[in-house]
């Protein structure tokens, strides 16, 4: 019997009600403009604040969340994540250490809100076959459930609601009006930022092409679901008419590691060649892409990148819920599809992956697992426990759960603790995404950034006046190099930096390529010339006790780099990479925990990290500058 | 004899049975000629008022004539099956009917409670008794110079601390040779724990906000960046809360301790009037069997 979790990328949807008028009618309400950061002076953009939060979060209104026993609502997310405690469903009670900055509840469009109404004994859910099982408290009987619905929702049969399939969209549609209204709620500018958004869960045959939608007002309307369409060209014309009707609003894929290519593919969802209109409309629709999450890392793979000795990092590599292995890597990593833009970029003069990266969690069960010490896993019943997790109770023809991760963060750079600053921070891609830990990282690209001094007083300053910040193009300068600026600092309360890196992408006649600079490395270590690497940093965890040292490592890494084989000719990426030392993975805790054997296959050690959006470079002059 | 038959009357059943006595008189008075046959089912004007209000309940919207219809179909039906099912005593010792008419008992008590709206007086007086719970955060203003971590820094913070002259002891403009690095203001005005821990770790908020003596450098203080000289300059304890302040946590923290209290009494009267008696011969000789 295979009992396995969201046994369906299949997930494909649910059919939340979307009457197009009702969606015209909430489509009012206009958003007051910030004065935009890229128009004020370098005094007033120096004064951005790194924020950390979390885009993508599930709560019991998720039909998938609520089969792993998460009754948590909305509040209780943007409760938690402000600092109150919550309880798992798997039992104990949670806090975070520090509060976030801000939160997205980002539960399933598709039939939000209508598994849990079968709780409700005065609703006719509540008498279908399936709530039954919907109820159970084992997850191998509402595995079943959860199932059932999740292929419902693919082939858009939706027979499991019996005569209730009406009941299910109204109730929906009811959802969605107290998800906006607990997010305003919940929202405090300076303070905390309850942002509103939904998630749209399309799949085609198992392969994700998952999105989060994330809207900067108060006002938003019902959402677009799976069942519309699974289609994410559909996705953008609802995107592109809410916007128009005064309501910005952007989309973050996820998980494009477990898309089988299908993310950043070089063609269009009817295997058309991308051309420069769709290049033109998937920017303006998704300036951002997930890169870290619980559910595995979508920035590099060992198969893509042969000789980035860091790539393999907390990967997964089967399809959603399934055993199924992915087995296609080309189109589904984030550095690949950059390489694969720059190619577009030089061949064809446009660019259909120029997008900013950040890191969120995909948590079930209201709460970001974001600490390895303090891990709680992503599905509830299902990795709620230490024993659940390394004995893989439930993974049976599903996910392997010991392989998800304890990750991860959005980390944003604004002037205020606001929608509107998050917002737009997101939309020019001045954001960087982390496996957890909240290590600052800033990065600068320009002609004059030799002569900044990183940490000094008033740099930040200097530094935008000279050039632009992560996320921006840099425009030609007559075939001069580039030089690049970068400052990083621990977690306060995490591990000390082993090292920063500038990644260079870049596309010659067609063919893209990668390399990695080792800019800054604690301890006084030196890349051997010969063979281009650096010596590692060192280990300091005792994996029996779970414990390691701040005894090794740097608080601060800072560099001044210079392209030193820059083409002025050919289309370039570069981005920040920053390590954290070893420190024990959340099964070593767990491990530790229960006095066992760390399973096999498992690192007992990680080396948690940044990824910051890429600075870029454009021969001809920038589009988007 | 008297006594007697007061004792009687206080036996939950007898009181059962003769007020149903009494309501049911009542009705028979109040409806004269109702002698609805047992397969007879009536849909009522406060039947079809009731299916009604439960509808808009549900959806939010009043049904149309065709929801009505499903709706009075949906109650026929299961009042049919409702009552083939009592008649052949299938609710007697049900563990599901048991539980679900126990926790329908829970849910009207809970929603007697979580009806109750305070007064003025009844919130004042659970501030007053509660104002640990409702002091605001402490504010804490100070300044920090960051020497670096491992023993290095601690070493130089220790140093700068001896080498500062007295006359600067209590001067927020003391010239300390620290290292530059950190993105943080050399001085907080009036921060707020969380603020303060967001910036430098739990640790050295706790420390400064807490046990730190006000008005001269000290130190060394570590944070999660290595070592600092901190100045207190003033620390405020969190006034109380007022009223105003406070009013909706206070609102929904009196009506949860009011249902916890209406729900113990109710659990106390019931143990009160229910004799209990457990075959304690027989529960021994089961747990010793499993036991073995």
């Amino acid at each position: 019997m295979r009992t396995m979790l969201f046994a369906a990328a299949a997930v494909a949807s649910l059919a939340a009600g979307c009457a197009p008028a009702a969606r015209d009618a909430a489509a009012t309400g206009t958003v007051a403009s910030a004065v935009a950061q890229a128009e004020a002076s370098p005094a007033e953009r120096a004064k951005t604040k790194v924020l950390f939060g979390d885009l993508h979060m599930h709560t019991g209104w998720s039909f998938d969340a609520f089969t792993f026993g998460t009754t948590a609502t909305p509040e209780d997310a943007y409760n938690f994540a402000q600092g109150g405690a919550l309880a798992h469903p798997a039992g104990g009670v949670y806090r975070l250490d520090r509060p976030l900055d801000f939160l997205a509840v980002t539960d399933h469009s598709e039939f939000m809100g209508v598994m849990i109404r079968m709780r409700d004994p005065s609703s006719p859910l509540s008498k279908l076959a399936i709530a039954k099982a919907a109820l159970d408290r084992d997850p191998k009987v509402s595995g079943a459930a959860f199932r059932a619905v999740a292929n419902a929702f693919r082939t858009g049969d939706l027979a499991v609601f019996e005569d209730q399939a009406d009941t299910a969209r109204k109730v929906a549609a009811d959802t969605w009006g107290r998800v906006v209204e607990i997010a305003n709620r919940q929202n405090k500018p300076g303070k905390f930022t309850a942002l509103i958004g939904y998630e749209w869960t399309s799949s085609e045959e198992g392969k994700n092409l998952h999105r989060n939608v994330i809207f900067r007002g108060d006002n938003a309307p019902l959402p677009f679901t799976a069942v519309d369409s699974r289609r994410p060209e559909d996705l953008w014309k609802y995107l592109d008419a809410t916007r128009q009707a005064g309501q910005p609003v952007l989309a973050i894929p996820h998980n494009s590691n477990l898309s089988d290519g299908a993310m950043f593919a070089k063609t269009d969802s009817d295997g058309k060649p991308i051309d420069a209109a769709y290049a033109a409309t998937r920017a303006r629709n998704e300036p951002m892409v997930e890169i870290t999450q619980v559910k595995g890392t979508s920035e590099a793979h060992p198969a893509l990148s042969p000789n980035d000795e860091f790539a393999n990092f907390e990967l997964l590599e089967t399809y959603v819920a399934s055993d199924k292995p992915v087995t296609k890597f080309a189109g589904s990593y984030v550095r690949d599809a950059w390489r694969t833009g720059l190619s577009f970029q030089d061949g064809s003069g446009f660019n259909p992956y120029r997008f900013g990266v950040i890191g969120s969690t995909d948590s079930h069960v209201a709460m970001s697992p974001v600490i390895e010490k303090n891990y709680w896993g992503k599905v509830g019943l299902r990795d709620g426990t230490p024993q659940v997790r390394l004995d893989c109770t439930y993974c049976a023809g599903g996910s392997d759960i010991s392989k998800f991760g304890s990750a991860g963060l959005a980390a944003v750079w604004a002037r205020e603790n606001t929608r509107a600053a998050i917002f737009d921070a997101l939309q020019r891609n001045e954001t960087y995404g982390t496996s957890g830990p909240r290590m600052q990282v800033r990065f600068f690209g320009g002609y004059g950034m030799d002569r900044v001094k990183p940490g000094a007083a008033g740099w930040v300053e200097t530094a935008y006046g000279a050039g632009v910040p992560m996320g921006a193009t840099l425009p030609a300068a007559g075939g001069k190099a580039p030089s690049f600026v970068v400052w990083a600092l621990k977690d306060a309360m995490g591990a000390n930096l082993d090292r920063v890196q500038i990644i260079k992408l870049w596309s010659k006649n067609g063919v893209s390529h990668e390399k990695i600079y080792d800019v800054a490395l604690s301890g006084g270590r030196k890349v051997d010339p010969g063979t281009g690497k650096a010596p590692p940093v060192g280990n300091t965890v005792d994996v029996a006790s779970a414990t390691y040292k701040n005894s090794i490592g740097a608080v601060s890494l800072t560099a001044n780099w210079t392209d030193p084989e820059f083409d002025a000719s050919a289309p370039a990426a570069y981005y920040v990479r920053v390590l954290e030392i070893p420190t024990p993975r959340w099964s070593t805790y767990d491990a530790a925990k229960l006095k066992r054997e760390i399973p096999r296959g498992l690192a007992p050690t990680i080396q948690e990290r940044a990824f910051t959006s890429a600075i870029w470079y454009t021969p001809a002059p920038g589009r988007r500058g | 004899m008297r006594r007697r038959l007061m004792g009687l009357l206080r036996q939950p059943l007898v009181q059962f049975v003769l007020i149903g006595a009494v309501i049911f008189a009542a009705w028979r008075l109040a409806n004269p000629e109702a002698e609805t046959a047992p397969t007879e089912i009536r849909v009522g004007a406060s039947e079809l008022k009731w299916l009604h209000d439960t509808w808009v309940g549900q959806f939010g919207h009043a049904p149309d004539a065709a929801e009505m219809a499903s709706a009075v179909r949906g109650y026929v039906d299961e009042e049919m099956r409702y009552r083939e099912g009592l008649a052949l005593g299938l609710d007697a010792d049900d563990t599901i009917v048991r539980r679900r008419l126990a926790q329908k008992y829970d849910f009207m008590l809970g929603a007697e409670a979580g009806d109750l709206i305070p007064t003025q007086a009844q919130l004042q007086d659970f501030l007053r008794t509660h104002s640990e719970r409702y002091r605001l955060p402490a504010k804490t203003s100070f300044c920090q110079v960051w020497f670096g971590d491992q023993a290095a820094g601690l070493a130089a913070a220790q140093a700068a601390l001896a080498a500062l002259p007295p006359g600067m002891r209590a001067s927020p403009d003391a010239r300390l040779a620290g290292r530059e690095g950190l993105p943080f203001a050399r001085c907080y005005e009036a921060a707020v724990p969380v603020d303060v821990s967001r910036d430098f770790g739990v640790n050295f908020a706790t420390v400064v906000d807490g046990r730190l003596p006000v008005g001269t450098w000290q130190g060394p203080v570590e944070s999660g960046y290595g070592f600092h000289l901190v100045l207190v300059t003033a620390r405020e304890a969190g006034p109380p809360a007022t009223l105003a302040n406070v009013r909706p946590q206070l609102e929904a923290d009196w009506r949860a301790q009011a249902a916890v209290a209406a729900k113990a009494r109710q659990e106390a009267d019931l143990r009160r009037r229910y004799k209990v008696t457990v075959d304690e011969a027989a529960l021994r000789r089961l747990v010793e069997s499993s036991a073995r």
